[in-house]
């Protein structure tokens, strides 16, 4: 089960880094809603604190690495 | 904000990034490395480690009443068995100390015995000082870069006070920066790959800064908290609270204080003690143990231990009959929230809280903290000889971005070094010798990259040599282990060494690859500018 949760988690994050790259309000707070998933999901595998250290560093890096990959030419309005 | 406060800003960041931009690297690459050197690295690095599942506690159990009726009675009164978990050392470590020294020590003295994990065959024996003993333990590749990363080979205070001042100087960069780049969210996806390599530059910078700030705010500020806490919190919190004394300050916090011996013997019961601890901790690895007035009714037994459910180490105290006592952080067990805090602060540097999948992310994360300073560098020269007043001539920039390749690229390539260099020595020379190769292979083939970088040559060519080279050195590890080594990818029966000989594999791989491939680039850029008649 661990590594279907991490895999899960995994996955909404990169939902959430997509979401948020298309940058209108809606997908915004639908980034948050799949964010607040990922969250739980690493909460189930490593506890409340760990969880939670674990799903925002797995954020930024996938994040950061969305950016790299699906970078856009221009700044978001 | 006001736009002259935001200058100063501007200028705050790009001064003290200037300023330190090169330590920096230094350290937050080595960083990077350290989260897998314990006990991943190590263990790959460590034949002896390689098959092996657990030590049977009996067997620890055996041995411990065995050798302490070797040696001198005041030497039983503190006694630390460090296991091979890949955490301490690659052997199982019984190690006999009397905090008073002997007839020949006045200070701390210790009896050492170590086996190897495999046979239990005893390996090494140490009689001596035992800051002597821990200064002198076997190295290997991972644990000198660890020591490299926690204190630069200078020693303690020296190194720590300028690891801790350049967590500080993290900080303030990365604050400063959120606040120079305040259209955070704007800027969040920007990344034009296609456009010149200064503006590629620009976009990393700023996208690494922004996505990767609160890490690196957090293993800047833990890792100022780590470099000077024992050097100047602990002295200032003995001056406050102690008058100045802090041994005073050590006693009363600490958290295995000596107990009273009362002379009367019964048996430590370590084997129970040990069974105990992994059954309530399953998922916990037992790192160490402390025994003190071993076989006496007041003997007090201390494991140190790391993973499971808990996110910071947990320290376990036993009696000697084999009752357990408590659970309580390493600091001991000291009520309120902020040592609650305070614990938390060591596994958010060393990212060892929640298993490999954690330690990758922070090796990852800390790869963009080593390349934010090397980005911004370039692009403080980029805009220095640049324009149409460029404050920088042609010649000083190739001088400086050679100086970069020879410091940074340099230390890449001698830590790349080290790894090939590991498996040689472990099998073509003897462990007791080891601890003399590392240094000098390491600071003289990075010494010898940094002078090259006096030679006025293209500083493309050199940084694609550098690259290559180091491609070269990863690749060079999985085969070296399959002619020399009888414990391999193919035959250790440990996913570990598999993993870890297959990644220098791909790594070196993809190294060399981008040293090809910045050359092309680099060929391209020089026909076109040809075309237009301008001199790269």
């Amino acid at each position: 089960m661990t590594y279907f949760y991490l895999t899960l988690g995994c996955l909404l994050l990169v939902a959430t880094s997509l979401l948020l790259r298309n940058a209108t309000k809606v997908q915004r707070l639908l980034s948050l809603a799949t964010f607040v998933l990922a969250l739980i999901c690493f909460i189930t595998v490593y506890g409340s604190i760990a969880g939670v250290f674990v799903a925002t560093a797995s954020g930024l890096l996938i994040g950061l690495l969305t950016a790299f990959i699906l970078g856009k030419p221009t700044i978001n309005i | 904000m006001k736009s002259i406060t935001l200058k100063k800003l501007f200028l705050l960041h790009s001064w003290v990034g200037i300023v330190t931009a090169i330590l920096l690297f230094i350290v937050c690459f080595t960083g990077a490395l350290a989260v897998l050197s314990r006990p991943e690295l190590k263990i790959w690095a460590n034949p002896e480690l390689h098959q092996l599942s657990s030590v049977p506690s009996e067997k620890v159990t055996a041995l411990i009443n065995q050798y302490h009726q070797k040696v001198p009675k005041e030497f039983g009164e503190n006694i630390h068995v460090y296991l091979p978990t890949g955490h301490n050392t690659h052997l199982l470590t019984i190690l006999f100390e009397s905090h008073e020294g002997d007839e020949n020590y006045d200070e701390e003295a210790a009896y050492a015995y170590q086996f190897d994990p495999r046979n239990f065959e005893l390996v090494n024996e140490y009689y001596g000082a035992a800051g002597y003993f821990y200064e002198q333990r076997k190295t290997d590749a991972p644990s000198f870069i660890g020591h490299f990363h926690a204190d630069l080979h200078l020693g303690r205070p020296i190194g720590l006070i300028l690891t801790g001042f350049l967590g500080l100087t993290l900080l303030v960069s990365t604050i400063t920066g959120l606040f120079i780049h305040r259209q955070l969210i704007k800027e969040l996806f920007t990344f034009r790959r296609k456009k010149e390599l200064d503006v590629v530059v620009n976009d990393a910078h700023k996208i690494m800064g922004i996505w990767g700030s609160l890490f690196h705010g957090v293993i800047g500020f833990t890792g100022a908290f780590l470099g000077l806490a024992t050097i100047i919190l602990l002295p200032a919190a003995a001056f406050v609270s102690f008058g100045g004394d802090q041994d005073k300050l050590v006693e009363k916090f600490t958290a295995m204080p000596e107990p009273i011996i009362t002379n009367n013997f019964q048996a430590t019961d370590i084997n129970t003690i040990l069974i105990d601890a992994q059954a309530r901790y399953p998922k916990a690895k037992v790192i160490d143990l402390t025994i003190m007035a071993h076989n006496d009714a007041n003997a007090e037994v201390y494991l140190r231990l790391i993973g499971g459910d808990a996110v910071a180490s947990q320290l376990l105290q036993y009696h000697g009959n084999g009752e357990f006592s408590k659970s309580m952080s390493s600091f001991g067990d000291i009520p309120g929230p902020a040592i609650k805090v305070l614990e938390l602060l060591f596994p958010l540097h060393f990212g060892n809280f929640a298993g490999i999948f954690v330690k990758l992310i922070w090796a990852l994360l800390g790869l963009t903290t080593a390349l934010l300073p090397l980005s911004g560098m370039m692009m403080w020269l980029a805009k220095r000889s640049r324009g149409s007043n460029p404050t920088l001539t042609e010649v000083a920039y190739q001088r400086w971005n050679r100086a970069i390749i020879g410091s940074c690229g340099g230390l890449v390539l001698a830590t790349a070094i080290l790894f090939p260099a590991q498996v040689l020595l472990n099998n073509f020379v003897p462990v007791q010798m080891h601890n003399d190769y590392f240094g000098p292979l390491f600071f003289y083939s990075w010494l010898a990259w940094c002078l090259l970088a006096i030679i006025p040559i293209n500083y493309h060519r050199y940084l694609q040599v550098t690259l290559t080279l180091t491609g070269a050195a990863c690749v060079a590890v999985l085969p070296l282990n399959l002619a020399l080594s009888s414990s391999h990818a193919f035959t250790a029966n440990n996913l570990l060494v598999t993993v870890v000989d297959i990644s220098f594999l791909i790594i070196g791989a993809l190294i060399m690859f981008a040293a090809q491939r910045i050359n092309a680039k680099q060929f391209k850029l020089t026909e076109h500018a040809n075309a237009q008649g301008v001199t790269v």
